[in-house]
């Protein structure tokens, strides 16, 4: 081990450069780069009298042992971007005369205890790794690293237990299984990351919380807290867009500061969480400056076990309060459904009473009366389980746009009462989360591209008077439904997905913008007589794309799904049963994919194409496809190779077809017609017309 | 009261239904008028030319 001082002001820290290194402070020059072992002294004689000075570091990694700034009556500054610096002992930086902008890690690999880091409030400006089998490092002053990483990999960890300092920085990360422990003592961390934890993996790590307070200020953190137990944990941003805090974690404290941004901010737990102290969420600006705690998913409870609470304007979903504050309580809590353990505020109704273009949710007196007509308040802003009403005039006066202007939660809305006094509800690019009825009245309007989700897990319905959605339009109510009580259209500039829950269009036309798309969950179309139409031209018109789980049900009467683009549009129907009929109800080529079930085949249209995907099997009880006299309805495959078309019993009774790589089969006798045309390379078809007194549905025998 | 009622088209089966007060004082031919009106409307909607799909987020 030897010293090596810095000498001769500016220079580069290479590999190579001994002109700037002496083996004694003030000495001459020539001395070795220094080594692991050595220690690096900058100080008084480091420069050329007082002068500012800069030591490039060159020639990633430097090494050293301790490091030490300190003496320095001149400015200097260490620089070069990316280097990184590996310290095997101690460092020490001095408080002034001292900058550092290298942006490179800098690695403490010490394999022995006893090792100090005192920065004395100079920033690291990159990442800092405690990285050493068996060091040990306790801060002897607050530790600042600005938008950086702290990782410790391996080792001790240690903000001192005499000190408490301070930690600034992004990231506290430790995910690994190296044996390492972080002490965090009666410290304050300060974490700005969107990962301001990191214990994803937190094998063979020892962390001793000691009664810290951690506070995580963006407004999207991800707190990996790997299962640990924390002491008080404070996410502390007032514009919390998304948050979670994943692993089984246990808290003292955790506290969410309230929202000075409308809307819905949203903090969900991957996992049960234990707090022996108080879960606080503080009341933002307005009753409408929400924050909602759920489930990270939806319909799968999480636990909070909690000593006490203290809880404003909060929304819940899927989440059940246990411990000694259980039942909870507080002001303004709305029940998102999946909730326990928790005392909601009773279903009130609302009316709207803003008299010209106004916010769904507003500041100061708020949108909101608790009587039609009567004085704005506050706190009648509508929550998951209340009933928003529209009156007939006045509130707002006809014409008027009333702006649903962030996302939020609503129980029924209610706008039946609008007829002859017109109203916009402008959704712009927000979500409207419906847990109650959606009643539209004929002076109505939609607008805006954002979404409507009906999430209330029991019987919903959606009475449209006539008025388009421009929303998407998202079903996601887990063992609820979603039923229609007139015919529903979409606008051509979104799309329906189902993800949980039945929609039930009840003997109703439902017309679909872009596309009707399945989604990962269980799901049921029930017709009732109903038609789902989809009239877009394009390849997913109507998407099965997450088939399993996804059922249908024909209930009274015969539903259908009409695919009426003029050009070609494609069922992708994902092998799944329809208990409907599949009409081709629009003259572009048709292309059904999957090997699916249905009641029965129609057209409404003809001269038209249907086309199946090659090597799959659609199974029918019916099967009406005809064409007319020079009309013909083309069937084939969309590929050079066959598919196959199944019926169980009866007789196909069909004309004007024209038929190639069509595989007829099944039990039924499939007659063409006399009117039709044999394209080649089909099995089973007969291309006559059926034998008299029989019909599609029965074979006579004698 | 609910007034169910449907139009056939080339597209298939428009099925809609009127709800209204069951005081409405409208006569049969006004209901005829609102019920043309909403085929008509949704005519306009099926039959307009395919616009390009606005990207939102999936709820």
């Amino acid at each position: 081990m030897a010293d090596r001082y810095w000498i001769l002001g500016t220079g580069s820290w290479s590999s190579t450069n001994t002109a700037n290194w002496s083996a004694s402070s003030g000495g001459a020059g020539g001395a070795s780069v220094p080594t692991a072992a050595d220690n690096v002294f900058f100080d008084a004689n480091s420069n050329v009298g007082t002068t500012a000075f800069t030591v490039t570091m060159a020639t990633t990694p430097r090494v050293c042992n301790d490091f030490t700034a300190s003496g320095l009556d001149g400015v200097m500054t260490l620089a070069g971007s990316a280097i990184g610096l590996t310290i095997s002992g101690s460092l020490t930086f001095q408080a002034t005369n001292f900058t550092r902008t290298y942006t490179g890690t800098t690695t403490f690999n010490a394999t022995t205890t006893g090792k100090t880091v005192t920065t004395n409030g100079v920033s690291f400006f990159g990442d800092v790794t405690f990285d050493g089998v068996g060091g040990g490092w306790t801060l002897g002053s607050a530790l600042t690293a600005t938008s950086q990483i702290i990782t410790v990999t391996n080792g001790t960890f240690d903000t001192s237990s005499s000190g408490n300092y301070a930690v600034t920085c992004a990231t506290l990360s430790s995910s690994n299984s190296n044996v390492r422990t972080i002490n965090l003592n009666a410290s304050t961390l300060s974490l700005a990351g969107s990962f301001p934890i990191i214990f994803t993996t937190s094998t063979n790590l020892t962390f001793n919380a000691g009664t810290s307070q951690i506070n995580c200020s963006t407004g999207s953190p991800t707190f990996s807290g790997g299962g640990q137990t924390f002491y008080n944990v404070a996410f502390t941003s007032a514009a919390i867009t998304t948050g979670s805090i994943t692993g089984a974690n246990t808290f003292n404290n955790l506290s969410i500061t309230g929202r000075t941004t409308v809307g819905i901010g949203v903090l969900s737990l991957g996992a049960n969480q234990t707090l022996n102290g108080t879960l606080t969420v503080s009341a933002g600006t307005a009753s409408s400056f929400r924050t909602q705690i759920s489930s990270s998913t939806l319909n799968t409870p999480r636990t909070l076990t909690c000593a006490a609470v203290s809880l404003t304007d909060t929304d819940f979903r899927d989440i059940t309060i246990a411990g000694a504050a259980s039942p909870a309580s507080g002001t303004r809590l709305g029940n998102c459904k999946g909730n326990s353990g928790i005392t909601f505020n009773a279903a009130k109704t609302v009316y709207y009473r803003q008299t010209g273009n106004a916010d769904w949710g507003a500041t100061s007196t708020g949108s909101w009366s608790a009587t039609s007509g009567g004085a704005l308040d506050a706190t009648q802003f509508p929550l998951a389980q209340d009933t928003a009403i529209f009156p007939a005039a006045t509130y707002p006066a006809s014409g008027s746009t009333t702006t649903v202007n962030a996302n939020y939660n609503i129980g029924t809305i209610d706008m039946s009462l609008r007829t002859s006094n017109t109203m916009t509800l402008a959704t712009s690019t927000n979500g409207v989360l419906i847990y109650g009825d959606w009643t539209n009245g004929t002076g109505i309007t939609l607008s805006g591209t954002g979404s409507v989700s009906f999430l209330g897990r029991t019987t919903q319905t959606i009475t449209s008077a006539s008025k388009t959605f421009t929303q998407l339009i998202n079903i996601n109510t887990p063992s609820g439904s979603v039923t229609l009580q007139d015919a529903l259209t979409q606008s051509s500039t979104n799309f329906t997905q189902i993800v949980n829950g039945t929609l039930d269009l009840n003997g109703f036309t439902y017309t679909v913008g872009t596309r009707f798309t399945t989604v990962t969950g269980t799901k049921n179309l029930t017709f009732n007589g109903g038609t789902l139409i989809c009239p877009d031209p394009n390849t997913t018109s109507f998407n099965n794309a997450s088939p399993t789980g996804f059922t249908t049900t024909a209930g009274t009467g015969t539903g259908a799904i009409s695919m009426t683009a003029a050009t070609a549009k494609t069922f992708v129907g994902g092998g799944s049963t329809f208990n409907c009929t599949l009409n081709q109800g629009g003259a572009g080529a048709l292309t059904i994919t999957g090997s699916n079930t249905f009641l029965d085949i129609t057209n409404t249209v003809q001269p038209a194409s249907i086309l199946f995907t090659a090597g799959t099997t659609s199974a029918f009880s019916s099967f009406s496809l005809s064409g007319t006299s020079g009309n013909l309805i083309t069937i084939g495959s969309v590929t050079a190779a066959s598919h196959t078309l199944s019926k169980a019993s009866g007789t196909v009774s069909s004309d004007f077809l024209s038929i190639s790589r069509s595989t007829a089969t099944g039990g039924a006798s499939w007659y063409a017609g006399a009117n039709s045309t044999d394209g080649g390379n089909n099995s089973g078809w007969i291309f006559t017309a059926p034998p008299s007194g029989s019909n599609s549905n029965f074979l006579m025998f004698f | 009261m609910k007034i169910d009622f449907s139009f056939s088209s080339q597209y298939g089966t428009f099925l809609d239904a009127l709800h209204l007060p069951d005081d409405h004082g409208l006569t049969a031919k006004e209901i005829t008028a609102m019920q043309q009106q909403r085929y008509d409307n949704w005519l306009a909607v099926i039959t307009a030319p395919p616009t390009e799909e606005t990207p939102v987020e999936e709820v």
